[in-house]
């Protein structure tokens, strides 16, 4: 029991020392938690384009080989028309329309419960569409061509040249992402280091006389392990307020935008963001304090 | 009980501060270390507290070999060897109540046990009205009283002096000498290591000299010279 209340103590005074000393180098501490916040707001930005890429990935390997996007300007008539004269061609097996009404209503749908993010829109942006099954899919590019060629499409994208542009766009972000986050990382440890390193020689005095009346090694570490926790605690909260705020209307923005392709509507998806953004700025504050006191407090 | 068995200590840079020192300083005994600068005085201190591991020869503290201690044991043998110095080193943004606090703050003692152990060792040593003040605030002689108060808040068997009288002026130094005296009646052993020969020929009590490294006089009711 004894021993609880003692480490009782130890805890409460490691922490309330870390928090101490973090504000007397205040200064320092905002560069330390600006680096950490600066970091995790380039990995969350990662996370998250490639989370919508790899959903808009998955979405694409679809059964249907050709979508056709129609203009504003043809009524449902004419687009019947081109239903008609699509269904009579051998080279199509299947045929579906989906007015502007039933493309919105599909959306609603598949966002079920977050429906709520399409009041950030405005009108329906979403156009008519004609979606076709090919008897051969390696006939797509002459079919696309001929639509576009026909004055009531708008726009043919076609799905092989968006699947190898993802998928290279895909590769580029992660590589890209992954080295901008690694430096970042470093720079982060970097600054993190070096500013526990000055609580350390700040604080020379007390770790002299620490030692002289028989305190622990860890009792004497654990201060300063707490502060680099800390900055990368405080950094995450940080992060973790920004993208909670800005992330639905970016994303009702993204939808808006860009109407071709599904977007990562995973209700879960921010928490567990969040949660990764914690884990990662406490362990990488920890090891910014860690190498320092390993390397800066002499016990 | 305090047993060094043929100590030496060379440095590094080839200086032997010790050289085959044996002796014995048993419990509630209060001995002089005496001897000119450079004697091995601080390092015989060093020794005594593990900061120093001696080249040959073995440093008994209650039948414990000091070279056998594992790292993580060395704290507590600095709550049982307490030590003061001539600087004080106290802690300048803390109160005398804090900085005697410190002891126990870095044992893990409740607070509770703090509020209780604190006021009685400062009564101790004369320093309970100052227990508010800041070190800047108190004269030589009140800031050695400090350190010797944190130095015995955790009640050690051992409390060294290394030279604690070097800044005080006479008067204070025989007063703080007077306090160790009492403090050696209630049963801690006191090491006090000086070249102040005033000091010592007041007391008479038990000398070890030291010249060169080695003991030349191990002595009871000696005087400096």
């Amino acid at each position: 029991m004894r021993a609880l209340f003692r480490t009782f103590e130890v805890a409460r005074y490691a922490i309330a020392s870390a928090v101490v000393s973090l504000w007397r180098h205040r200064a320092m501490s905002v560069a330390a938690v600006f680096a950490a916040v600066v970091m995790m707001l380039m990995l969350n930005g990662f996370v998250i384009v490639v989370s919508n890429l790899n959903v808009a990935l998955t979405a694409l390997d679809q059964k249907v080989n050709l979508i056709a996007y129609l203009k504003d300007s043809v009524s449902p008539e004419e687009a019947q028309q081109l239903v008609s004269q699509l269904q009579g061609d051998p080279e199509v097996l299947q045929v579906t329309y989906l007015s502007k009404e039933g493309a919105m209503a599909r959306l609603k749908q598949q966002l079920a419960d977050r429906a709520d993010l399409l009041e950030m829109v405005t009108g329906n942006p979403l156009p008519a569409s004609i979606e076709l099954r090919l008897r051969d899919p390696n006939r797509i590019t002459a079919l696309a061509d001929r639509l576009r060629a026909d004055p009531r499409v708008e726009e043919v994208p076609l799905q092989q040249d968006v699947v190898d542009n993802l998928v290279r766009l895909t590769r580029f972000a992660r590589l890209a992402g992954g080295l901008m986050i690694a430096g970042l990382v470093g720079v982060t440890l970097f600054v993190i280091v070096n500013t526990i390193r000055l609580a350390v020689y700040a604080r020379r005095q007390e770790i002299e006389i620490m030692k002289l009346v028989g305190a622990t090694d860890w009792f004497i570490r654990w201060p300063f392990l707490l502060e680099g926790v800390l900055y990368g605690l405080i950094g995450a909260v940080i992060v973790a307020g920004i993208v909670s705020a800005a992330y639905r209307p970016i994303q009702a923005q993204f939808l808006a935008l860009v109407q071709f392709l599904p977007v990562n509507l995973d209700p879960s998806f921010p928490l567990k963001l969040c949660g990764l953004t914690t884990v990662v700025g406490v362990m990488v504050g920890a090891a910014g304090s860690y190498i320092s006191v390993r390397r800066f407090l002499d016990v | 009980m305090i047993v060094l068995h043929q100590v030496c200590k060379r440095y590094p840079n080839g200086v032997d501060a010790l050289v085959d020192v044996s002796l014995q300083i048993p419990e509630r005994d209060f001995v002089f270390l005496v001897g000119p600068s450079g004697a091995g005085k601080s390092t015989f201190i060093r020794l005594l507290i593990r900061e120093e591991l001696p080249t040959s020869g073995r440093v008994f503290v209650d039948g414990q070999d000091l070279a056998r201690l594992r790292r993580r044991d060395i704290p507590y043998l600095r709550r049982k060897v307490s030590v003061i110095f001539q600087d004080f080193k106290l802690l300048p943004h803390k109160t005398v109540f804090e900085n005697v606090a410190f002891a126990l703050e870095v044992s893990g003692y409740s607070r509770a046990d703090i509020q209780r152990m604190v006021p009685e060792t400062l009564e101790l040593v004369g320093l309970a009205q100052h227990a508010a003040r800041f070190p800047s605030h108190l004269s030589g002689g009140e800031q050695q009283r400090v350190a010797i108060a944190r130095a015995l808040v955790r009640r050690p068997s051992v409390l060294v002096a290394d030279e604690p009288t070097g800044n005080l002026d006479p008067e204070t130094a025989a007063q703080t000498v007077q306090l160790l005296v009492r403090i050696n009646a209630l049963g801690t052993t006191i090491v006090f290591a000086t070249h102040n020969s005033e000091l010592v020929n007041t007391l008479r009590r038990r000398v070890v000299a030291l010249e060169g490294g080695r003991v030349v006089r191990d002595q009871k009711n000696a005087g400096y010279d």
